[in-house]
């Protein structure tokens, strides 16, 4: 309506370039992997990892935000209620058809020939097929987005209503939901992800993936806050009250986040190193050779140093200025670069990913996925006031008692 | 007949009340100024510039952790490769995988350790007296009272005009405090 800067045209702006990445990606990719359904679906189930994990990120941060109501998910909890929301979920939920019917291209347990010759497979195999991750893929989906609507609605009636009943059913669904979190999501990454291999497994495995989600989820939360912060209704509340304290808890949160991913990649490694056993290390060997050592290594420095460093000091969190905006988009590129570390290695049919059509293939991957993701989210970001009304009320009471 | 001030006091009741006091003193143009709570007070520490920069400590902790580092790993590659090579499944003398967690735990340890031993040399405790004790009902700082302080060091200090000025804040009592 009118042209001046506010929230809603800044979410409008991100929904329309939403909508054109989408378009660009879907394009490229399809141009990029016509006639190679191998490179298809390798690109394909990439670009569905990362934003899966961006959902379920959210998805726990709103979860864990409910059973806490720490004040520093205030400004921000209706960004992780729109990412990881029922809708965002259902989106995920239909993406994960085309990796069903692809699976073949992906994943060892889909391949026959490889199932009769490997006995690892051979003995998975009642587990691990087609048939049963798709339906154990459609629990997940169907408890995440019951989860996520609930939580979210009781977060909307306590708008509406102020009810201490309303208020204490989303505490208990936070806590219960935080439990059943992690249970599926390790099931879910076990499945989606960890399954490309054909011998090897972690225990920390889904632990490892669920830290890089939240890790990614509050990078991206912090990245929009602070585009935003200076629209309505943000100003207000967080210069009334939340000015001290926002940036240095969302850096703190990073912060957090970075060295619990150091630290569940180290013990994964540590253990596996010191084992030394011929079907435990296979992962490791794969990323310890060629180009994708350099891209190991720079994980270590990009993914933890740099970031555990720069959030040690006080100025980095200060501020929404360009030294905590500029990490948050740093966070989020680590995140794509690790998940290609995580994944690309792994798939069977080796192919060299460091050259220009195959990279595009991932970026158009990777793009028309996110665009759609972003159009979904800004839709459901805009259904709902971006301040709980019940944390309002909250603030200004004590700002003024 | 003590001669000399410290500073000159201001009571509070309640959190949002300190909170506002403490802006409308900075804003006054006061610089030496002290608050004591009885509970930590969101904000407060910044608004009377009690800024972490303005300390080493966290340098001294940094550092201090730097060497940690370095010692542990040290003291693992020196036993380990120079002093009693040990050959352990085949695995090269130098295994730094391994180290890892050591290195890390002395990281911590002289961290810790340089954060408790810094913080005592910096900020002078333990100390006996402090001139606020002298402060009226300065005991409730510990229980339900908030306390703002200007101190006499203040180059704006002026005790008529600062015990003016403090009593316009909605404070409960205001009062001089001896050196």
């Amino acid at each position: 309506m009118n042209s001046e800067p506010s929230l809603e045209n800044s979410i409008n702006k991100l929904q329309r370039m939403g909508g054109v990445i989408a378009v660009i990606g879907v394009i490229l990719g399809a141009v990029m992997a016509m006639g190679n359904s191998d490179q298809f679906f390798h690109a394909y189930l990439y670009g569905y990892i990362f934003w899966v994990c961006l959902t379920l990120g959210c998805l726990g941060m709103t979860f864990l935000h409910h059973a806490i109501r720490g004040r520093f998910g205030i400004p921000v909890i209706r960004i992780f209620e729109a990412g990881g929301s029922s809708v965002n979920l259902i989106l995920m939920a239909i993406l994960f058809i085309p990796i069903l019917m692809g699976s073949s291209h992906l994943y060892p347990w889909a391949n026959a020939d490889l199932v009769s010759s490997t006995e690892a497979l051979k003995y998975r195999s009642g587990f691990m097929n087609t048939g049963g991750v798709g339906l154990r893929t459609g629990i997940y989906f169907a408890m995440w987005a019951l989860g996520s609507h609930l939580i979210h609605k009781w977060s909307l009636d306590l708008d509406a209503s102020g009810s201490p009943q309303i208020a204490a059913y989303r505490t208990s669904l936070g806590c219960a939901g935080l439990v059943f979190y992690f249970l599926t999501c390790s099931f879910a990454f076990t499945d989606w992800v960890m399954s490309l291999e054909a011998n090897w497994y972690s225990t920390i495995y889904g632990a490892w993936f669920i830290t890089g989600s939240v890790l990614l989820a509050t990078a991206f939360t912090t990245l929009l806050m602070t585009r935003w912060h200076k629209h309505e209704p943000y100003r207000s509340v967080i210069d009334m009250k939340l000015d001290f304290t926002l940036w240095r808890d969302l850096g703190n949160l990073i912060l957090t986040m970075v060295m619990f991913w150091a630290y569940t990649s180290l013990s994964q490694f540590l253990i596996i190193w010191s084992g030394n056993i011929r079907e435990e290390i296979t992962f490791y060997l794969e990323r310890n050779q060629g180009a994708w050592l350099i891209v190991g290594t720079f994980l270590i420095c990009g993914q933890f140093f740099f970031p555990f460093l720069c959030l040690l000091s006080g100025k980095t969190k200060k501020s929404p200025g360009w030294r905590l905006s500029s990490l948050a988009i740093w966070i989020i590129i680590m995140r794509m670069v690790d998940i290609a570390w995580i994944i690309i290695p792994s798939y069977s049919k080796a192919h060299n990913v460091f050259s220009i059509p195959v990279l595009l293939a991932y970026a158009g991957s990777f793009l028309g996925i996110g665009g759609i993701w972003l159009v979904t989210f800004t839709t459901r970001l805009k259904s709902a006031p971006v301040l709980p009304a019940y944390a309002v009320l909250v603030e200004e009471s004590l700002g003024h008692a | 007949m003590a001669s000399t001030i410290y500073g000159m006091v201001a009571e509070f009741k309640s959190e949002s009340q300190i909170l506002n006091a403490a802006k409308k003193t900075k804003a006054e143009g006061y610089n030496r100024v002290e608050a004591y709570t009885p509970l930590p007070v969101h904000g407060l520490a910044e608004i009377i510039g009690l800024d972490i920069k303005d300390t080493l400590l966290p340098w001294i902790i940094f550092l201090a952790g730097v060497a940690g580092l370095v010692g542990g790993f040290g003291m693992e590659w020196w036993v380990s490769v120079i002093e009693y090579p040990l050959n352990v499944g085949g695995r090269p003398l130098l295994s730094w995988v391994q180290f890892i967690p050591v290195a890390y735990e002395c990281t911590i340890l002289a961290a810790a350790g340089a954060a408790v031993v810094g913080m005592f040399a910096l900020n002078g405790l333990p100390r006996p007296h402090h001139p606020i004790f002298n402060a009226k009902r300065f005991e409730r700082a510990s229980n339900d009272r908030f306390f703002l302080c200007i101190e006499a060091a203040d180059a704006k200090f002026d005790s008529k005009r600062t015990a003016a000025f403090l009593s316009t804040l909605d404070a409960l009592s205001v009062s001089e405090v001896e050196d």
